[in-house]
């Protein structure tokens, strides 16, 4: 079990690198002189050197480059050319506000998708089937800004139940998390649907039913526990898009999230803000990704044996029974 | 109802209903099984055979499959009139069944352990480690050391698959086992000792036994009686020794022949000329006729029925019947 | 299946808490999510870490705008939005009164010593919001300052370097003669830090060093989202401000803005989109606060640029396009049609001027006529470069495609973000660019010292006429105003002659105000509200 994760963890520190000097790298063909984003429209030839040298912008690219990873490796990710100031604090002050959108989006999202896709896939073809497959679709095609202004204009304007920006109060959070999970929920009801059908046929459901099982528990015990993996992959995938991906419907509520913070970056050619807010979303992906191939380890029996998970536990058991067997005089 | 009944099935007929067509897959059967006794089902793929099996347990997909017509008695009770809930209660603790495919037929993601303890738990009223325990001794039983409890399927190879599925059907003590070709899927030495397996428990536990195969001669080995059934119908039954040696009807006849035989040279084996008619298309008359070497225009428009001849040897064809009437 | 259904309950239970846990710390205590101001304060320490909704609150303003400061330095940024909340903290020498006209406020008065010296007498009552007095020396740190780090404040750029005369006069050297000096120094980027505070907060303008002696003090400031200010006790002017709180709500997208405009919640909304503007008027409680302001909208044409360095292709390109009715099209009734070279009440508007060279209006045939003179009979290919970000502008060039087609001009809409349309326009390679001037001193030089040698501006227009640059030098030494009005329409004459931009637009300013406040204005020279007037 401990080679797995170090192994996987040893995957995610060398994609993180990776991407580090990939987006370094990147960032290099950026045109434009920095010191022009940092003394703006009234720059002086003087400025512009002195500039050069307090940023030290001339130094070879090894030198930059190992000096970001040196900085990145001390949580210092530089400071941003418009406003001077350090971009750490700034990351994660807004850190938190995109992930409880993304995480209540995607719970949201689950919660319904995982009903719908089920309840599809048993009624197949079923009128119920048919609509659950329309509003995937409505869902999934409707651009996320849209979907947010029309809850505002309902829930706002017309009923006047709950606010049209802001993050303060659990009212707030309402709407906005509806609109990831209405989006998420799309893309899961499909995924769940397909992987239930897939897996509704198979032989061991039917063993399930000739045991005397009830449907429910045949559906959901054999069934989806055995679908779920196709899911979960969906559900990561989701995840890690919202991390960045939040920015439009972050727009519409005012909510100062991740996504919005790196694109003002590119707007204003602020490329420190660019580059580390993209390794720090990069960052927080592998970190979720890491944890899916955990979740997979503990939800795959197959992946777990070989890894040797919970062997010792399984052992446990056996040897329990043993010891009742023993006890109780078979 | 007899008294030695267990199980007695009239004039059944399942079909599956597509869209463009209909597939008529039993075509009104009628048979018994008595209490601890072995019956063979034996025909070709698409013969009907794990159709009527389903049956029994009322576990046809609903759409497209539907009982049209007659009627199942289990110890008396009629099962087509019986609530869904009522055959859950039925499943895997008075008829169970062992399928075909042991290396799908387990739950991946559920030690093999608990797949055991889930039927045990479903119709006992037991604490989860009785229930466990319970689950140990159908291991053991079945020949798998009981620490294996707590692996998965995928840990073991297909005749242990096939064992644990035994175990599972047997947790309970059934009154009637349905095997729908339990070997057809493993390798001969293995089918050797899972046959035996089931016929040791099956004396051990007293079960009637209801054996789905296409081997002629697994049947005689470990069957009773035998019913032989040809696109949805029982052609020929009776007891095993009675029609091995005086078999009647011209597919039996048709099948014995196309056995490879140790004891004379051949270079070619004999399969009955043609093909099962498609049972979404099935011809007026005896089912058989149109690959029949003795067929007459009585067959093509008239159906035999299944009669009893000797001792309950039965057969449908026309020129059996005849045959004996003008013998006997 | 239990187990499974526990573990995903756990991760559930985990990744909210952790995400709870991260906005919990981020949102109270200002460790990781906004700062608070740690300047020692002198009482009051009125520390909201919530957001309260009660709109009735006499004590609290609660407005929305549409900038995001990310830091509270003075002058460190040149945008308006920014200005608008940091100027509530500090404060600048010189004032503008609503009529345009200089008046002294943090100095007493001025005097040129010399064309080039100009000295600058100061209060002797002010104090700054930690207590501590206002002083030339921290007149004289925060012009030297500026300038040492090359903050982005182009009215210092004529001032050489600042001295301290006594404790309350400060002298100004210059590299050459500007007479509208005093009315750039009323501009909000103008502002007075604290040296006191800044050498002993180590240059920390997110709490330490934010201290001025305006209005207000900075509260809490959490990024992207809110800047709460509270009264400076310490504020020399009695009786301001008048609300002693303000909740300042970052919303950056113009129609969140006017969604929340509608819903009554907030006091002031400034940044909503202004095809809202009816809509918003017409719900009870709340109205719209409109005023013509200092900018004006240009279409700059590159004299340098082939085939624009053609003056008829120049002129036809003005009348092949129809002011009126863009503006319509583009603004509704919002703002004003171009009228002269310069918005409203600034000092070098003439309105004969533009008539002569302007009057003729939309005239296809002419502009066909004057292009086949110019070598073009079938017509000429464009290019029109705008930023991707402002819709209103994008709208308009596209309504310009339209019309200018009908005289065979094929015009290429270039849309571009801000930064690259910055670095694009300064190479001078463009031929025709959407863009705004704003006359910050209320006279037309505001405008004109940003087409002067030296500014990135002037290769926006790629004009190369000298009699213009001295022109300009001239006027800037000019100390009487009529003598200094007279040489701006000179200017702006030139500018016109040469078709070297098209006006098009006047630019208003549009604010939200609910019915209850009182006192809200707009400052046209910078675009500036002072909230220390305002009570509801």
């Amino acid at each position: 079990m401990l080679r797995y994760i170090i192994k996987r963890l040893i995957y995610m520190v060398i994609t993180l690198l990776a991407t580090v000097v990939f987006l370094f790298t990147l960032m290099e063909f950026v045109p434009g002189d920095p010191a022009l984003v940092v003394l703006g429209e009234g720059a002086t030839e003087e400025n512009i050197v002195a500039i050069h040298k307090e940023l030290k912008l001339d130094d070879p690219y090894i030198v930059r480059l190992t000096r970001y990873i040196g900085n990145l490796i001390q949580g210092d990710m530089g400071n941003s050319y418009k406003t001077r100031q350090p971009i750490a604090p700034a990351l994660f002050a807004r850190l938190p506000l995109t992930m409880t959108i993304a995480v209540w989006g995607i719970i949201v999202g689950t919660i319904i998708g995982l009903i719908a896709g089920v309840v599809s896939a048993v009624k197949q073809y079923s009128l119920f089937d048919r609509i659950l497959t329309f509003i995937s679709l409505f869902g999934a095609s409707a651009p996320s800004f849209w979907l947010a202004m029309l809850f505002v204009l309902i829930f706002t304007l017309k009923l006047g139940w709950l606010p049209a920006t802001g993050s303060y109060t659990l009212k707030h959070w309402i709407l906005p998390v509806a609109t990831i999970g209405l989006q998420a929920s799309a893309t899961i009801t499909r995924m769940t649907r397909s992987s239930m059908l897939e897996v509704i046929r198979q032989d061991y459901v039917r063993t399930a039913r000739a045991k005397g099982q009830t449907q429910f528990k045949v559906v959901i015990s054999h069934g989806l526990r055995n679908a779920f993996i196709p899911i979960l992959t969906v559900i990561c995938t989701r995840i890690n898009g919202y991390l960045g991906g939040t920015v439009l419907v972050e727009s519409v509520f005012a909510i100062p999230g991740l996504g919005n913070y790196v694109l003002d970056g590119v707007k204003t050619m602020d490329t420190p803000v660019v580059l580390s807010g993209v390794v720090f979303i990069c960052f927080m992906c592998t970190i979720v990704t890491f944890l899916t191939d955990m979740a997979y380890a503990f939800i795959d029996p197959r992946i777990k044996s070989t890894y040797g998970f919970g062997v010792k536990r399984a052992r446990k058991r056996a040897g329990l029974v043993a010891k009742a067997t023993e006890g109780g005089n078979v | 109802m007899r008294e030695n009944e267990l199980l007695s099935i009239e004039n059944l007929e399942i079909k599956y209903i597509l869209r463009r067509s209909t597939v008529n897959a039993v075509n009104g059967i009628s048979f018994t099984i008595n209490k601890g006794e072995r019956v063979g089902l034996v025909g070709e793929t698409g013969a009907g055979k794990t159709t009527t099996a389903l049956s029994i347990l009322k576990l046809i997909p609903e759409p497209p499959g539907k009982i049209t017509n007659g009627k199942i008695m289990l110890g008396g009770r009629n099962l087509m009139e019986t609530s869904e809930k009522e055959m859950r209660k039925i499943r895997g603790n008075d008829v169970s069944m062992v399928f075909q495919d042991p290396m799908t037929s387990l739950s991946p993601v559920m030690t093999v352990g608990d797949q055991i303890m889930e039927v045990v738990l479903l119709h006992n009223d037991m604490s989860k480690s009785e229930a466990a325990l319970r689950a140990r001794e159908m291991l053991e039983l079945v020949g798998i050391p009981g620490e294996r409890y707590a692996e998965y399927p995928h840990q073991f190879s297909g005749g242990m698959k096939q064992r644990v599925l035994i175990a599972i059907a047997l947790a309970c003590n059934p009154k009637l086992l349905i095997a729908d070709e339990p070997t057809s899927a493993l390798d001969v030495t293995i089918q050797a000792q899972v046959l035996e397996l089931i016929a040791e428990l099956r004396e051990k536990f007293n079960m009637s036994l209801l054996l789905i195969t296409h081997d002629l001669g697994v049947v005689s080995e470990t069957c009773d009686r035998i019913m032989i059934m040809y696109a949805g119908r029982i052609v020929e039954s009776g007891p095993v020794r009675t029609v091995y040696k005086n078999m009647q009807h011209p597919y039996t006849i048709g099948l014995f022949n196309s056995l490879p035989r140790l004891d004379i040279d051949t270079d070619r084996l004999e399969p009955i000329k043609g093909m099962m008619p498609d049972p979404a298309n099935l011809p007026a008359g005896c089912a058989f006729h149109q690959r029949c070497p003795q067929a007459d225009e009585r067959c093509a428009q008239e159906l035999p029925p299944l009669t009893e001849m000797e001792n309950g040897h039965c057969i449908a064809c026309f020129h059996a019947i005849d045959k004996e009437r003008s013998d006997g | 299946m239990k187990k499974f259904v526990s573990l995903s309950l756990a991760l559930t239970m985990l990744l909210s808490l952790i995400t709870f846990g991260l906005a919990g710390c981020g949102g109270s205590t200002g460790t990781s999510g906004g700062t608070e101001a740690t300047a020692p304060a002198g009482g009051g320490e009125t520390q909201q870490s919530g957001f309260s909704f009660d709109t009735g609150d006499p004590d609290t303003l609660k407005v929305i705008q549409n900038f995001d400061p990310e830091v509270f330095q003075p002058g460190n940024n040149d945008e308006q939005g920014y200005n608008r909340i940091v100027r509530q903290i500090y404060e600048t020498l010189f004032m503008m009164t609503p009529e345009g006209e200089v008046t002294p406020w943090l100095a007493t008065g001025y005097t040129w010593e010399t064309p080039t010296r100009m000295v600058i007498t100061l209060r002797d009552d002010v104090k700054f919001s930690d207590g501590s007095d206002f002083t030339a020396e921290d007149v004289a740190w925060t012009i030297n300052y500026a300038k040492e780090i090359a903050l982005p404040n182009s009215h210092y750029n004529v001032i050489t370097d600042a001295e301290v005369v006594d404790p309350y006069t400060v002298a100004l050297n210059l590299k050459e003669p500007c007479m509208t000096l005093a009315a750039h120094l009323c501009n909000s980027q103008c502002t007075i830090g604290s040296k006191k505070a800044f050498e002993e907060g180590k240059g920390d303008w997110m709490s330490a060093s934010v201290v001025g002696t305006g209005p207000y003090k900075l509260v809490k400031y959490n990024p992207g989202d809110m800047v709460q200010l509270t009264a400076n006790e310490h504020y020399w002017r009695q009786g301001e401000p008048k609300v002693k709180n303000i909740d300042m709500r970052i919303v950056k997208s113009n129609e969140s803005a006017a969604t929340e405009a509608k819903t009554l919640n907030y006091d002031i909304v400034i940044g909503a989109n202004t095809r809202e503007f009816a809509a918003i008027d017409a719900i009870d409680g709340v109205h719209m606060n409109e005023h013509m302001c200092a900018n004006t909208t240009y279409l700059l044409l590159n004299t340098a640029k082939a085939p624009m360095d053609n003056i008829k292709v120049r002129e036809a390109f003005a009348r092949a396009v129809n002011v009126a009715a863009t503006v319509k099209l583009t603004y509704g009734d919002f703002g004003q049609p171009a009228s002269a070279l310069v918005a409203p009440n600034i000092l070098g508007r003439n309105e004969a001027t533009y008539q002569k060279y302007y009057g003729a209006g939309h005239d296809v045939e002419t502009a066909k006529k004057l292009l086949a003179e110019a070598g073009f009979p079938n017509g000429v290919d464009l290019e029109i470069t705008v930023e991707s970000t402002d819709t209103q502008r994008c709208d308009m060039a596209e309504a310009i495609q339209a019309q200018v087609a009908a005289a065979g001009i094929n015009l290429k809409v270039n849309k571009m973000e801000s930064a690259p349309m910055r670095e694009y326009l300064g190479r001078g390679n463009h031929q025709i660019c959407i863009y705004g001037f704003t006359s910050l001193t209320m006279e037309a030089d505001g405008f004109l010292a940003q087409l002067q040698p030296g500014s990135a501006a002037l290769a926006r227009i790629g004009y190369d006429n000298q009699n213009f640059f001295k022109k300009y030098s001239e006027g800037a030494a000019t100390e009487d105003i009529t003598a200094r009005g007279k040489i701006w329409e000179e200017c702006c004459e030139m500018l016109m002659q040469d078709y070297t931009m098209i006006p098009v637009w006047h630019k208003a300013l549009g604010a939200a105000v609910r019915d209850n406040v009182e006192g809200f204005y707009w400052a046209t020279d910078y675009e500036q509200v002072y909230y220390q007037f305002i009570s509801k």
